[in-house]
C-alpha cells in the first residue's frame, strides 16, 4: 500500500473538514492566493514586455548585421583614423561568403525637409536597393530603387510613414517633389509603417540612393556602416568573425590592438535583452518565493492548530485502526487541498488581472504563459506537502491513549 | 495471521487469553507498577465486566485489551493471536479488525451524520464507499436508529449518541467489544437502555468487555472481574444477571449504591 493510503477517503474527509472551517479555510490560503496571483501577474507583465520588445528587434531585420566604424575603447595613441568607406563595403560584399545582402549606409539626420510650404527634419538613410531587403523595410505605394537609381544617383526617394503623416499628405505624394538639404528629390514610393518602440520610431524616414548621399554630407564618406543580412541564423557568428578578419586586414591592425569598429547584429541585441528579460522574471520570482513562504508558514500554522483542536479526533480514529500513516495522509491531504485551491484561486485572480490589464488600449497584450500556471499550481501543491509536514507527523506520531484523554 | 485463522477454527479459541501480564511504566526515577501479572481468559460470546476503583490497573488493562498499549511482558493472545510483539501499525490493523470501541463520552465526529460516523473504522479497512454505506445503515439499523442516519450528533439525545457509537463500533464485525463505561454520561434509565442492548447483542453472541466501576453495570454481565492494585482480586459469575426492567432493580442499585460508596469511602481514607 503506497505511503498515502486511500486518496478518495481522505480527499472527502479534508473537504469536509475545510468546508466546515470555510473562514478560517479563507485566511490560511489567502497568502497562498497573493503569492500566486502575483506570479502569473508579474511572470506575464514581464512576458508580455518581453514578446513586445522582441517583435520591434524582430523589426529591424531578420539575421541582420552593422559594422560602424568606432575608436577602440582604449585608445591607443598610434591607432590612426578610424575610417570606413566604400571601398571597405565593397571589401565585405565580395570577400564575406556568409552574407546574402550587403548594402552601405549613411544615417544622417536632416533639418531641412521641405514640401510646399511646410519645413520639417527627419532622418535621412543614404542606401542602396538592398537596404529594403536587409532592414526589412516594405514598400506600401509605388516602387522601391532600381539598379538604374542607385547606380546614376537619380534624384528619387522614399518617405516612411512619420514623414507622409508630418508633411499631412497621402498617398498622392507619390510622383510629386520635394526638397531634401535644397535638393529636389521625387517621391517614388511610401514605405510601410514598422511601428514604435517606447517612442523610438523606425517610421522617422527617407530612403535616398547612396551617392546622393555622398554627395548631400561629404563629411560621412568615410564614416559609413555597412549593413548587410547573414544565410541564415547559423552562419550569424561566422559571418561577423570573417568581416572582423577582412577589416582588421584591411585597416592594417596588428594582432595586439583592438579593432577600429564595431559590429552588432540583430539576434545579439535580442539575445541581450532576453537575458536581461530573464533576469528580471528571476528576480521577480524570488520575490514571490518569499511570499510562498509566509504563506506556507500560515499553513503550517493553521494545520498545526487544526491537530491540536482534533486531538480526540485522532485518538479516536487510531482506536478504530487508522495506522500512523493514515493520519499522515489525512493532515498532508489536507494542508495540499488548502494551499491547491490558494492556487487556483490566485491563478483566476492574476489571470483575470491579466485579462483586464490588455484591454487598456496603451498596454502591451499580457498573455498567460501556461508554465506560469503550472508553476503556481505546482509551487502551491509543494508548499502544502513541505509546510503540511510537520503539523501531519505531528498528528501521525500522537500516542492514542493520549489522545483520547485530551480535554 | 491468515494461517492462524486456517487452523485454528474462531469458535473454539478464547477471545482474549492473558498470562502473566505484567505493566511498568516509567515516572521520573521510579518504575509504577500498574499491572503485576494478570492471569485471565474470556471465551467467545461472554459478556464480562471488569471493576475496579480508579489506579487499580483497569485503564491500562483495557488499553492493553484495546491493543492500544502493549503490556511489558506476559503473553496476550487476541483471538489466537500472539499480539504482545507487534509493531504499532500492526497493532492499528489488528484494533482496527478484531475490536469494537465504545467510549463514555460517545468520541462521535461532530461535523459527520450518524451514518458516516458509523463508516469510520471501515476507511481503514478498504472498503468501497459504496460497501460502507451499506454496512453502516444495517448497523444503525441494528441499533435502532435507521431513521436518524443523516442526523448529526448535536441532533441526537444521550442514549442515541451511544447507540450510534455502538453502531460504530459493530459495524466491522469485530471479535471484541470494549466498552469503557458506557453508561458514564448517561442517565440511568437511559443506560439501562444501552445496557440492553449489550444484553441483545450477547445475546446474539457477540463478545462484549464493559469496564465499569458502577456495581449496577457489572451486576448486568454474566461475568465480573475486580480489579484492585494490578491485580485481580475476583473473579466470578454473576447470579441475578437475568433481573431486567424496573422495579426488581432498584434494590440492588441501592444496595449497590451502598458500597460503592463505602469503597470510595475506604479510598478515601487510605
Amino acid at each position: 500500500m503506497s505511503l498515502l493510503s486511500r486518496p478518495a477517503a481522505n480527499i472527502e474527509n479534508a473537504v469536509t473538514q475545510l468546508i466546515s472551517h470555510a473562514t478560517r479555510s479563507g485566511l490560511t490560503i489567502l497568502g497562498i492566493v497573493i503569492a500566486v496571483a502575483s506570479t502569473i501577474i508579474m511572470v506575464s507583465a514581464v512576458g508580455g514586455f518581453t514578446d513586445y520588445v522582441s517583435d520591434f528587434f524582430q523589426t529591424f531585420g531578420t539575421n541582420a548585421l552593422w559594422v560602424w566604424p568606432e575608436k577602440p575603447s582604449d585608445d591607443a595613441p598610434s591607432q590612426g583614423r578610424i575610417v570606413m568607406n566604400e571601398a571597405d563595403v565593397k571589401a565585405v560584399t565580395d570577400g564575406v561568403p556568409s552574407l546574402r545582402y550587403v548594402s552601405p549606409l549613411i544615417r544622417r539626420q536632416s533639418q531641412s525637409i521641405q514640401h510646399e510650404s511646410r519645413q520639417l527634419t527627419g532622418w535621412i538613410e543614404a542606401t542602396d536597393s538592398q537596404y529594403l531587403t536587409i532592414r526589412d523595410f516594405k514598400i506600401m505605394t509605388g516602387r522601391a530603387f532600381s539598379p538604374i537609381d542607385i547606380e546614376r544617383g537619380h534624384h528619387v526617394c522614399l518617405l516612411g510613414a512619420d514623414i507622409v503623416r508630418r508633411m499631412g499628405v497621402g498617398e498622392e505624394i507619390v510622383g510629386n517633389s520635394i526638397q531634401i538639404e535644397g535638393r529636389k528629390f521625387r517621391v517614388i514610393g511610401l514605405l510601410s509603417p514598422k511601428g514604435a518602440f517606447m517612442g523610438v520610431t523606425q517610421d522617422d524616414v527617407i530612403h535616398i540612393p547612396f551617392r546622393l548621399g555622398l554627395k548631400l554630407y561629404p563629411s560621412m564618406k568615410e564614416a559609413v556602416v555597412i549593413t548587410g543580412q547573414a544565410n541564415s541564423d547559423h552562419v550569424i557568428n561566422e559571418a561577423k568573425s570573417q568581416i572582423v578578419r577582412l577589416l582588421r586586414r584591411r585597416h592594417g591592425i596588428g594582432p595586439d590592438r583592438e579593432d577600429d569598429f564595431r559590429i552588432a547584429s540583430q539576434d545579439e541585441v535580442l539575445a541581450t535583452f532576453k537575458k536581461i528579460s530573464l533576469g528580471a522574471t528571476v528576480t521577480l520570482a524570488g520575490v514571490v518565493g518569499i511570499s510562498l513562504l509566509v504563506g506556507g508558514i500560515g499553513i503550517m500554522n493553521v494545520m498545526l492548530v487544526s491537530v491540536t483542536e482534533r486531538t480526540r479526533e485522532i485518538g479516536l480514529r487510531k482506536a478504530l485502526g487508522a495506522r500512523r500513516r493514515d493520519i499522515l495522509g489525512q493532515f498532508l491531504t489536507e494542508a495540499v487541498l488548502l494551499s491547491l485551491m490558494g492556487g487556483m484561486i490566485g491563478t483566476l485572480i492574476g489571470w483575470g488581472c491579466c485579462q483586464i490589464a490588455s484591454r487598456h488600449p496603451k498596454m502591451v497584450p499580457v498573455n498567460v504563459p501556461w508554465w506560469a500556471i503550472a508553476l503556481g499550481f505546482g509551487v502551491s501543491a509543494a508548499t502544502g506537502v513541505l509546510f503540511g509536514m510537520i503539523p501531519a507527523v505531528k498528528a501521525a506520531l500522537l500516542n492514542p491513549i493520549d489522545a483520547l484523554r485530551h480535554e | 495471521m491468515k494461517t492462524n485463522f486456517a487452523t485454528i477454527p474462531h469458535e473454539t479459541m478464547p477471545v482474549i487469553r492473558l498470562e502473566s501480564i505484567r505493566k511498568t511504566y516509567q515516572m521520573g526515577p521510579t518504575d509504577v507498577e500498574a499491572l503485576i501479572g494478570i492471569d485471565m481468559t474470556i471465551e467467545n460470546g461472554e459478556l464480562v465486566a471488569i471493576m475496579g476503583p480508579s489506579g487499580s490497573g483497569k485503564s491500562t488493562l483495557l488499553n492493553i485489551l484495546g491493543c492500544l498499549d502493549v503490556p511489558t511482558s506476559g503473553l496476550f493472545e487476541l483471538a489466537g493471536r500472539n499480539v504482545s510483539l507487534l509493531s504499532q501499525s500492526e497493532l492499528s490493523l489488528e484494533r482496527g479488525r478484531r475490536i469494537g470501541f465504545v467510549f463514555q463520552s460517545f468520541e462521535l465526529l461532530g461535523r459527520r451524520t450518524a451514518l458516516e460516523n458509523v463508516e469510520l473504522p471501515l476507511i481503514y479497512h478498504g472498503h468501497s464507499r459504496s460497501d460502507r454505506r451499506r454496512r453502516a445503515a444495517l448497523a444503525l439499523d441494528r441499533v435502532g436508529l435507521s431513521g436518524r442516519a443523516h442526523h448529526m450528533p448535536n441532533q441526537l439525545s444521550g442514549g442515541q449518541r451511544q447507540r450510534v457509537a455502538i453502531a460504530r463500533a459493530l459495524v466491522h464485525q469485530p471479535s471484541l467489544i470494549l466498552a469503557d463505561e458506557p453508561t458514564g454520561n448517561l442517565d440511568t434509565s437511559t443506560g439501562l437502555e444501552i445496557l440492553d442492548l449489550f444484553d441483545e447483542l450477547n445475546s446474539e453472541g457477540q463478545t462484549i468487555v464493559i469496564v465499569t466501576h458502577e456495581p449496577e453495570v457489572a451486576e448486568r454481565c454474566r461475568r465480573v472481574i475486580k480489579i484492585r492494585d494490578g491485580r485481580i482480586i475476583s473473579d466470578q459469575p454473576v447470579s441475578k444477571y437475568n433481573l431486567k426492567g424496573n422495579s426488581t432493580d432498584i434494590f440492588p442499585i441501592c444496595h449497590n449504591n451502598i458500597i460503592h460508596g463505602l469503597e470510595n469511602g475506604a479510598k478515601s481514607i487510605k
